[in-house]
Formats: structure tokens, C-alpha cells, sequence
């Protein structure tokens, strides 16, 4: 079973975002099951330096979400970037139920569960199939993925296919998804970067639909 | 020379099968163990029907041609890690307008599988009997025909048949496992190369045989104390006589092979 749906961050998931002013971001790791926190979950911070020097492109951070003793958990749990970076939440692996990443940026609150601009999801796409995803809030964005089944008959086509994995898709969302119908390969990763949106999610239509 | 004696022909005989056959019904097995690596439960049901007999002096009652109709339920479990190593999604990297982003390595857990099967088939198999005859705990002569050795089983039609729906259902099963699309047709064949035919017809075989291996059924039975008149009354006691003595013996002096009971009596 491959769920695409941006509200539950599960182990071929990641949830990205830019914090592009200085000052301390506070997040939390909620469970995405569990409506009511049944723990006063542990604020992590971020501190967001100023940059030194310009033009040059942001870094890239990882966190590691985890789970111990019934608690979500991240590696590192400080950090310290520049403003202009990225920080990207990912599972540990497929042992850590689905989680929210949500937090404090100054005055704006984020959240995994509702992408708004300066955030990014990605999706590893496991079963061939078309997806017809779209926001499950008031906005009409949407789009098309069709994840292709291929036959490896020979080593060889193994091989192209381990490579093809190291591939991407890119879907930008400034308004609308741009372009509409992106095609992988089973196993490809998607990537949905939000620049302008009201606040949505990327869902499949058959999740909707359940 | 036998006070009593009786005869059946072969066809009369084969009613006594029919009879047998029905009063065996279904019998079942059910337990748990490996199949390769792999482990498995399963669930078994049998019962005999058709053949025919054939008489062959002195001694044997040979019954050709009879059905073992069967059917069989099983599930076989394993961790798919043990068969399809390790895997990990790369790092992917591409432009985004956040600046050229990375997804982390990603490995996957392959989950642990069950694959239930059932199917059902008839194996044919031809087997010789020879009679026990004995008093039985409730002083009746009793004759039973008793499976001799125990007769070849051919199993591997249905091994690979059997194999053939473990392929297929492991496939149905497996499809929507995420990222193992791929590697499907090899995860199948491995399944299915892991196994064996040889493999399956041996638990096929352990799994059947003693369906058959133990077979025995009644073909007569007299309470050794026979009535021959009724009570009349106070001084017309019943009239019976104790049957000494019952043997059973092929016959085929007379052309026709028979069944022939032999009964001694005394008053």
C-alpha cells in the first residue's frame, strides 16, 4: 500500500521548509493518528543565525525523526542554521508512525499538515499507479502522477533501474501545480514545493474518497 | 470341510467397497510445521471413492484405480527479508526554488508474508488387502481387509500445480508492497525455487500417505452366537449355534475368482 497524502509524514516522506528570518523557531513532533496530543510533546528549537554574505544558496539540514518510549524523537534536537536555510524532517525508518511536523517562525505558524510557501514535501512512489492528488482544503490545486511498473527481466535492467532512482521530479506550486502530470518510475521520488498557497495538502483522491 | 461356506464375486465385492468407502467418510489432519525455510499451517481433508475389486488367490483382495479426493488448506508464512536482501532508496538531489534539496537514503523493511493456498485434487492409486479375521470385543467374528504396504502415491503433478498457486498467489500478495515492484518476478521465483517441487512432493507425500498408509475397512461381521429359531415358548427355548470358527480365502478353482467364507458351528 502506497498512501500519498501530505498530512501523515511516514518513512519515504520528508517535509522541507526555508526559514528565511533570524530568530529561534520552536516545532513540535505530533503523532498524525492522534488528534489530541496525549503528551505535552517536546518543543525542539531551531536557531536561525543572521547570513553571513550573499548569493550564496542556502544549506541544507537534516532531522531525523525517531520514536522511543511511546515519544517521537529528533536528531539533532538543537540546531543552529542561517537564515536562508533549509531543514528537512524525515523518518528514521518505517517503524515511526506517521507524524506532523508544526512550529513557531516569528509570527508564522507552519505546519507539515498544511503546506504553505517556503515548504517543500516529497513523496517515494512504491506502486505503480496514476495518482490523482489534490488539496483537501477549499483550493482547487491538483495534479497528476503516473508511477510506471518496468520489468526488470536482466541485470542490466536492474541496474538502470537502481540508477533511475537517484532521479527526481519537480512539481512547483505557485498558485497551481506547474506542470500538472509528472511520470516517474516506481521507486522515483516527487518533490512538491510550495511557493505560493494558501495552505494545502497533497492528497490522493482515493484517500479522500476513504 | 466347513459347516458353512459363502461366496462373493468380484462385482458383488466391489458393492462391499462402495459400502466401505461410505462408512470411512471424510477424514482430516490439520498442523503446523516448515516447508523449506519457509513455515506453514495447513488443514487436510480426504475420502475415497471409486476403484474396483479384483480377486487374486489365495489371499488378496487387490482394489484398482481408487480415488484419494482431497483438499487442502495451507498458509505459508516468512519474513521477505529472509529472500530479497536489502534494499535502500539513494539520495535524491534536484534543483528546487529552495536551492538543490536531498532526499535522505531511505531503506525499506521488507514485511513478514503469509500466503494462504487451497487446492484440491484427486490422486489415483491401486492397492492390495488381505483379510484379518478375529473375535472382537463384542463376540462377533469380524473380517477386515487390511492395506498392504503402503501403495505409491504420484504426487508431483499435483506438487506443481500446488507450486504454480503459490506463485501466483504470491505474486497477488506481494504487488502491493511498496518498491517491490521491480523485484517481483524474482521475489516469486525465488518463493516458489525455494520450495521445490521435490520439496512439496515429499510434505505432499508425508501429508497424504497416511490417509492410506492405515487403510482398513470391515467387510463382515456375525455375533458369534448365530439365532437360528426364535424362542416359541416357556418350553420352546431359542435355538442357536456358536460359530467356531470364520475364514476367509480367494477362490479360483471354479473359473471365477471369489470371496469365500468359510464357517465352522456347534450346537
Amino acid at each position: 500500500m502506497d498512501t500519498l497524502d501530505s498530512r501523515t509524514l511516514s518513512y519515504v516522506d520528508c517535509f522541507a521548509r526555508r526559514f528565511a528570518q533570524p530568530g529561534t523557531v520552536k516545532y513540535q513532533i505530533t503523532s498524525a493518528s492522534v488528534r489530541c496530543s496525549l503528551h505535552d510533546e517536546d518543543a525542539y528549537a531551531i536557531e536561525v543565525r543572521e547570513r553571513r554574505g550573499s548569493g550564496k544558496e542556502g544549506t541544507q539540514h537534516d532531522v531525523t525523526v525517531g520514536v522511543k518510549g511511546g515519544h517521537f524523537t529528533v536528531e539533532p534536537a538543537k540546531l543552529s542554521i542561517e537564515a536562508g536555510d533549509v531543514v528537512m524532517w524525515h523518518a528514521s525508518g518505517s517503524s515511526v508512525p506517521g507524524f506532523i511536523v508544526s512550529g513557531q517562525d516569528g509570527d508564522t505558524r507552519f505546519t507539515s499538515a498544511s503546506l504553505e510557501a517556503e515548504s517543500l514535501y516529497t513523496h517515494a512512489f512504491g506502486v505503480p499507479g496514476t495518482y490523482e492528488w489534490s488539496d483537501v482544503g477549499r483550493s482547487d490545486i491538483g495534479g497528476r502522477v503516473v508511477v510506471k511498473d518496468l520489468d526488470t527481466k536482466s541485470k542490466e535492467d536492474c541496474e538502470k533501474w537502481m540508477r533511475s532512482l537517484t532521479e527526481g521530479a519537480l512539481v512547483t506550486i505557485k498558485g497551481r501545480a506547474e506542470p500538472q502530470e509528472v511520470e516517474v518510475l516506481t521507486g522515483q521520488t516527487v518533490f512538491f514545493a510550495v511557493v505560493d498557497a494558501p495552505g494545502i495538502t497533497i492528497t490522493d483522491r482515493r484517500v479522500q474518497a476513504d | 470341510m466347513s459347516d458353512i461356506t459363502a461366496a462373493v464375486d468380484e462385482v458383488a465385492a466391489s458393492t462391499l467397497l462402495a459400502n466401505a468407502q461410505s462408512l470411512l467418510g471424510t477424514q482430516s489432519v490439520s498442523d503446523s510445521g516448515s516447508l523449506g525455510p519457509f513455515n506453514a499451517s495447513w488443514g487436510a481433508s480426504a475420502f475415497f471413492s471409486g476403484g474396483s475389486i479384483d480377486l487374486v488367490p489365495p489371499d488378496i483382495v487387490r482394489i484398482t484405480d481408487c480415488d484419494l479426493n482431497y483438499s487442502l488448506n495451507l498458509t505459508v508464512s516468512f519474513d521477505l527479508s529472509s529472500i530479497i536482501p536489502d534494499f535502500c532508496l539513494p539520495r535524491v538531489c534536484i534543483p528546487t526554488p529552495f536551492g538543490r534539496l536531498c532526499t535522505p537514503r531511505i531503506c525499506i523493511d521488507w514485511p513478514s508474508v503469509s500466503i494462504p493456498i487451497s487446492f484440491s485434487d484427486v490422486v489415483r492409486f491401486t492397492a492390495d488387502f488381505r483379510f484379518n479375521v478375529f473375535l472382537n470385543s463384542s463376540s462377533q467374528w469380524q473380517v477386515d481387509a487390511v492395506i498392504v504396504g503402503i501403495p505409491f502415491l504420484q504426487l508431483t503433478p499435483a506438487a506443481t500445480a500446488i507450486l504454480a498457486a503459490i506463485g501466483l498467489a504470491a505474486a497477488a500478495i506481494l504487488a502491493p508492497i511498496p518498491f517491490i515492484g521491480p523485484l517481483l518476478a524474482g521475489a516469486v521465483l525465488l518463493i516458489t525455487a525455494t520450495i521445490g517441487v521435490a520439496a512439496l512432493t515429499g510434505w505432499l507425500g508425508a501429508l497424504l500417505t497416511p490417509f492410506v498408509s492405515g487403510l482398513s475397512f470391515t467387510v463382515y461381521k456375525q455375533p458369534q452366537l448365530f439365532p437360528v429359531l426364535p424362542a416359541a415358548g416357556p418350553f420352546d427355548p431359542a435355538v442357536n449355534i456358536n460359530l467356531d470358527n470364520v475364514a476367509v480365502a480367494v477362490d479360483g478353482s471354479g473359473g471365477e475368482d471369489e470371496l469365500v467364507l468359510t464357517v465352522d458351528i456347534s450346537a
